[in-house]
């Protein structure tokens, strides 16, 4: 069942807010001992609201398609009174005092917050293979990582768990889970949707959104979520579009933009080829299909990698004096940003704006951009390197490599499913907008979800 | 050889600027003496595994460092008052 239509059920009655929520609470009994998709679970505070949700339904009042639906945020959003770790053992003991922005919009919504998911410690990696909360793991194959570093968030959508899960992406960590998770995820335009309360990683890359598990239900919640806040320096005062696509939505005469180099090289042929078979669907719904050059991803990746290094070492300088607070690999990237120097993060930051201005001109050609997510399905847990015919290449590296760039412009991107490999394991497809341009990319990912099944499909848990 | 000449001679030969040979092996930097600098207290088997990552941002970023305007300024901003932003 999607939000769209367990909204509908509540608005007819035909379910409560509170039968929802012990359905959400008992799956997370069954299956978060095998996912370890959450930290903490809110399960009293869920059922209080649940009951208010109902008794404000019978009173006639429905808050918004979100009103009763039981969603989960990732461990980096600050809720009042409740603990409050971003994955981490430095802040393992945080009860922040205030609610972050996006918790404020859920409640005022009349969502039910079901609880706080898992994630890569301080949402610095991709695997969610976390040293002191757990390992998360894919609910597709239970040896397999969620992606990360949103992984909980994935892993409790996939499972069926919440309808909805909160994820922040700083490189990539919407996209991937959702990629290796067989989830929408939607990573919005930097400053559409207030980073206030969300502990940081990185102030200039960092985007809040939602995992899903469809395009409308991803729609529905940035209508929710998106607006200006005073609160967030970053901010936009852009006016908030109606992003659901409608029911039979139409992409006839829309441009859309398939890149003719980076995106498809050291892609492993099943997913280039789910791609490549939904760009054909994508012409057969009337979309004009345009190869096209797109500029040196490579180097905007390594422009991102020098500010994530820089600004991520800055904001965690000073709890490094305990290194035996931090997981190895979360220790090396902060020891690499340490090392940098402020000259080559201050000409990384210019290079952001030369590659911001190249990448405007594309869109004079397109609409918006499809790809791979990833260029793998998920990895093993535990696994370093994947290997996609062109030689090994570190897990990281290869998961962030057709996402990262788009944290470095900006700009809008939507994962969805596009199908499965041999083993079974989801695909995903990006597609990029240009700036502020949520309701275009939306709209693909709506005709394209209705014309396949992949997002319906499930992994069978039980 | 000064900027503007090299630029010159790298598009002369269609080339672009650190394929030149005499730019093509810049000097690595020395991370661990870089750490010990800045007295950052990272112990020595830890910094010897980031070299080969840093040494390779460090040959990524160069190149691109190299084709900035003199005039482009940071995608970073800072206002006096902070009801104008956005």
């Amino acid at each position: 069942m999607t939000i769209t239509e367990a909204a509908v059920a509540l608005q007819a009655r035909r379910i409560s807010a509170t039968e929802l929520t012990s359905m959400a609470l008992d799956r997370i009994n069954k299956l978060d001992p095998k996912l370890n998709a959450f930290i903490t679970v809110m399960e009293e505070n869920a059922r209080a609201q649940a009951r208010q949700a109902d008794e404000e339904l019978a009173q006639g009042l429905d808050r918004s398609p979100l009103h009763g639906i039981p969603v989960a945020v990732k461990d980096v959003f600050s809720t009042q009174g409740v603990r409050t770790t971003c994955g981490s053992k430095v802040f393992a003991d945080y009860i922040p005092r205030r609610d972050a922005a996006v918790i404020e919009k859920l409640k005022a919504a009349g969502a039910i917050l079901i609880g706080k998911t898992n994630m890569h410690e301080l949402a610095y990696g991709i695997t969610s293979t976390n040293p002191h909360f757990g390992a998360v793991r894919n609910p597709w194959d239970l040896e397999r990582i969620p992606g990360g570093s949103s992984g909980g968030s994935g892993s409790a959508v996939a499972a069926d768990m919440v309808f909805m899960a909160m994820g922040s992406d700083t490189g990539g960590s919407i996209r991937i889970p959702a990629s290796f998770c067989g989830t929408v995820g939607l990573k919005p335009t930097f400053g559409r949707v207030s980073r206030y309360g969300a502990m940081p990683l990185d102030f200039s890359l960092d985007h809040m959104g939602p995992l899903t598990r469809s395009v409308r239900d991803a729609a529905l919640t940035l209508k929710v979520l998106a607006g200006f806040d005073l609160r967030d320096d970053t901010s936009s005062r852009q006016p908030v579009d109606d992003y659901l696509p409608t029911e039979k939505v139409l992409i006839r005469g829309l441009r859309i933009g398939v890149p003719e180099n980076f995106y498809f090289r050291r892609v492993d042929p099943a997913t280039a080829q789910a791609v490549r078979q939904t760009a054909q669907t994508a012409e057969a719904l009337g979309g004009h299909i345009i190869p096209v050059r797109v500029p040196d991803i490579p180097a905007i990746n390594t422009i991102g990698r020098i500010i994530l290094l820089s600004e991520a070492s800055a904001l965690m300088e000073r709890h490094l004096a305990h290194r035996e607070n931090f997981g190895a690999d979360v220790l090396a990237l902060l020891d690499q940003g340490r090392l940098l120097s402020a000259a080559d993060y201050v000409n990384a930051q210019r290079l952001r704006r030369m590659a911001q201005q190249e990448f405007q001109a594309l869109w004079r050609h397109v609409d918006c951009l499809l790809t791979p997510t990833t260029p793998t399905a998920a990895p093993k847990i535990g696994q370093t390197t994947v290997d996609t015919g062109e030689g090994a290449e570190d897990v990281r590296i290869a998961s962030t490599r057709l996402v990262r760039a788009i944290n470095v412009l900006g700009l809008p991107a939507l994962s969805i499913p596009c199908g499965f490999n041999e083993g079974g394991l989801p695909l995903g497809l990006q597609i990029i907008g240009p700036a502020f341009q949520e309701a275009v990319i939306l709209r693909v990912g709506a005709a394209i979800e209705d014309a396949t099944d992949y997002s319906r499909q499930r992994p069978n848990l039980l | 050889l000064g900027d503007g000449l090299t630029w010159l001679l790298a598009s002369h030969f269609g080339l672009k600027y650190n394929e030149l040979p005499w730019r093509a092996h810049s000097m690595p930097k020395n991370w661990k003496l870089i750490a010990t600098g800045l007295n950052l207290d990272i112990p020595e088997g830890d910094l010897e595994k980031l070299q080969p990552v840093l040494d390779g941002l460090e040959a990524a970023l160069r190149p691109l460092v190299e084709t900035i305007p003199h005039q482009t300024e940071p995608a970073i901003r800072f206002q006096c008052d902070p009801e104008e932003h956005s």
